[in-house]
């Protein structure tokens, strides 16, 4: 990166930081850091909803999944807008009504304290080791990309997240995803006319759209009822609405976002702008990978996005490289001369198509010579595609804006984790075994639990170069808990007679099926979710019937 | 600014626009590869 680069990307960050720390100012109680205010606007909380969700790795691998299979991922969100609305319908009164700070202190009101408590542990867990992650993998593609070590990215990255969320709490999480949101949308806003302007002028923005078109990568919606497809319409309207219900409803996360407190239709309307922009935005990211896309079939690509890794194969094998390099050279040259053929009669792609094809495959021979030569080293290089299209074309300046970009995701994420995890701690673990604590001390508590997670966060990233598949495993990570939070969740809101002993015990066996499940089967790890809330929600009328014949008059637990 | 009391009616269109517009895109969506399929 250039000076001025570098000049952009300071002063946005610390503009950002800035603006948060200016907004936040007076944090002074227990109140004011758990909670964002009660004058937050429902569009502030809508953009913190949506900055919380949208991480460093959605802008650096969206774009790349379009580039490699067009705009099909997009129906994984379709299940998000119908989850707004039974949130906002159903459970958000719920949660106002109780005036809660974590959505655990509703399963104490339904159930007990320990099913509170042991749901709010699967989160912390959870939540405190996939913040590791999301911190590493930003740090670990910048490092790849731009030569920073990888241990310093995470540091620094880390602590700039940690200095600001611990000195003004929710509120200055809240405030600074407005500023970093901006910057989002401003940098992919410049990316996008930064790729269109990057078409040669014989060559128009119809025209390329045209072009993706004809090349399948416009292809968002498939009808099909295929099961052994990831991305189908049912499947996104179907298990995309059962992930994004979980995701919304039962992590701190997101529910300290929208639970903010202010008004219940302020926390409303927030939820529903996210469900009205986010399939836009997740689209508008995807479009982006797709003009990458269209402007690399008429510029040479690389032949591998991970070039540093390439470089390293090339140390060992340089015939084998240069092959490569020379056969992709010449399939370069020959669609071009595809292209124009298409160009006068575009009713004909197949040429086009089989072209494209040649090129998939000796990409995929690529990626088979680096996971051969290298052990342990990634075949796959969609994560690397948007950041080096960036490099490789953009002017100075807006470099060091698209890094910004992809910093601020990766900060906006882990502050609202950091926060969540902070207040969990105190709200759910320390505030009941110390209920008369001064206001002080309890801040300190909140402040230096959201320190120390922030500290595991970053530590668990120090080592997460360990894991294998990174991606892989922020996924799986997710899937041994989910479940069986919604599952109680679920049960508390829908099943009526069941308590507070069945409801734990339901809860405990589906994270024991889920784990049992990870560890011996061979279930692809998105059943888990499944499996966990069918086990909770199937075993807790059950045992509530066992319990309630051998103790028929149980007391002390509220229905 | 709008509070508790606002009818249940207005919340009821409201929801029915995020069901709408998540209608529209799929819709949208759908032609577009079609139309440069």
């Amino acid at each position: 990166m250039s000076a001025l680069d570098w000049a952009v990307l300071v002063l946005t960050l610390a503009g950002i930081v800035s603006f948060g720390a200016w907004r936040s100012r007076g944090v002074h109680t227990t109140e004011s850091f758990l909670r964002a205010g009660k004058d937050i606007r429902w569009w502030t909380i809508g953009l913190s909803v949506i900055a919380t969700q949208a991480s460093a790795i959605t802008f650096l691998s969206v774009p790349g999944q379009a580039y490699q299979d067009g705009l099909g991922f997009v129906q994984f969100y379709f299940g998000l807008p119908i989850a707004m609305v039974l949130l906002s319908a159903i459970i958000l009164p719920v949660y106002h009504r109780l005036r809660v700070y974590t959505a655990y202190q509703y399963l104490e009101e339904r159930f007990d304290r320990r099913t509170r408590q042991f749901t709010a542990l699967l989160f912390l867990v959870s939540r405190g080791l996939a913040s590791g992650l999301a911190i590493y993998a930003p740090a670990l593609v910048l490092s790849a990309v731009l030569g920073w070590p990888v241990l310093w990215t995470n540091w620094a990255l880390g602590a700039v997240t940690i200095v600001y969320t611990v000195a003004g709490g929710s509120r200055a999480v809240s405030r600074t995803q407005t500023a970093q949101m901006a910057v989002i949308l401003v940098g992919l806003l410049a990316a996008f006319g930064m790729a269109v302007s990057l078409l040669p002028p014989e060559f128009s923005f119809g025209r390329g759209v045209a072009l993706a078109g004809a090349l399948g990568k416009l292809e968002g919606v498939d009808p099909s009822l295929r099961l052994d497809t990831r991305y189908t319409l049912w499947s996104g309207l179907l298990g995309g609405l059962f992930v994004q219900l979980a995701y919304f409803g039962t992590d701190q996360s997101q529910v300290q976002r929208y639970l903010a407190g202010g008004p219940l239709a302020e926390s409303r309307r927030g939820l529903l702008m996210n469900g009205l922009l986010k399939v836009p935005m997740q689209l508008f990211i995807l479009f982006l990978g797709v003009m990458v896309f269209v402007v690399y079939q008429l510029t040479p690509p690389p032949l591998f996005f991970n070039r540093a890794e390439l470089e390293r194969v090339r140390a060992s094998h340089p015939a084998e490289v240069a092959s490569l390099e020379a056969r992709h050279a010449r399939l370069f040259a020959e669609k071009r001369q595809v292209i124009d053929a298409w160009l006068t009669s575009p009713t004909n792609a197949t040429a086009l198509r089989e072209n494209e094809a040649r090129v998939q495959a000796l990409r995929k021979e690529t990626g088979a010579l680096v996971a051969r030569t290298r052990p342990g080293a990634d075949p796959k290089d969609a994560d690397f595609i948007f950041l080096r299209f960036v490099l490789d074309h953009f002017p100075r300046g807006l470099i060091g804006l698209l890094v910004a970009v992809i910093l601020s995701a990766a900060m906006s994420a882990n502050s609202a984790a950091l926060s969540s995890l902070g207040a969990t701690t105190v709200v759910d673990f320390y505030r009941p075994r110390h209920p008369d604590a001064p206001d002080s001390r309890t801040l300190a508590v909140a402040r230096w639990s959201t320190a120390a997670w922030g500290l595991v966060a970053v530590g668990f990233a120090s080592f997460a170069s360990l894991l294998d598949n990174l991606i892989q495993a922020v996924n799986v990570l997710g899937s041994l808990f989910y479940g069986p939070m919604l599952g109680v969740f679920l049960v508390g809101f829908f099943l009526a007679r069941v308590r507070g002993r069945a409801a734990f015990w339901a809860t405990v066996a589906g994270e024991i099926a889920v784990l049992a499940a990870a560890t011996f089967g061979s279930l692809g790890f998105l059943w888990y979710n499944v499996l966990g809330c069918a086990v909770v929600v199937g075993l807790a009328p059950l045992l509530q019937r066992v319990f309630s014949r051998s103790s028929p008059h149980p007391t002390g637990e509220p229905t | 600014m709008a509070d508790e009391s606002e009818p249940g009616e207005r919340w009821g269109r409201l929801y029915a626009l995020v069901i709408a517009a998540l209608a529209v895109e799929i819709a949208g969506l759908w032609v577009l590869e079609r139309v440069f399929r």
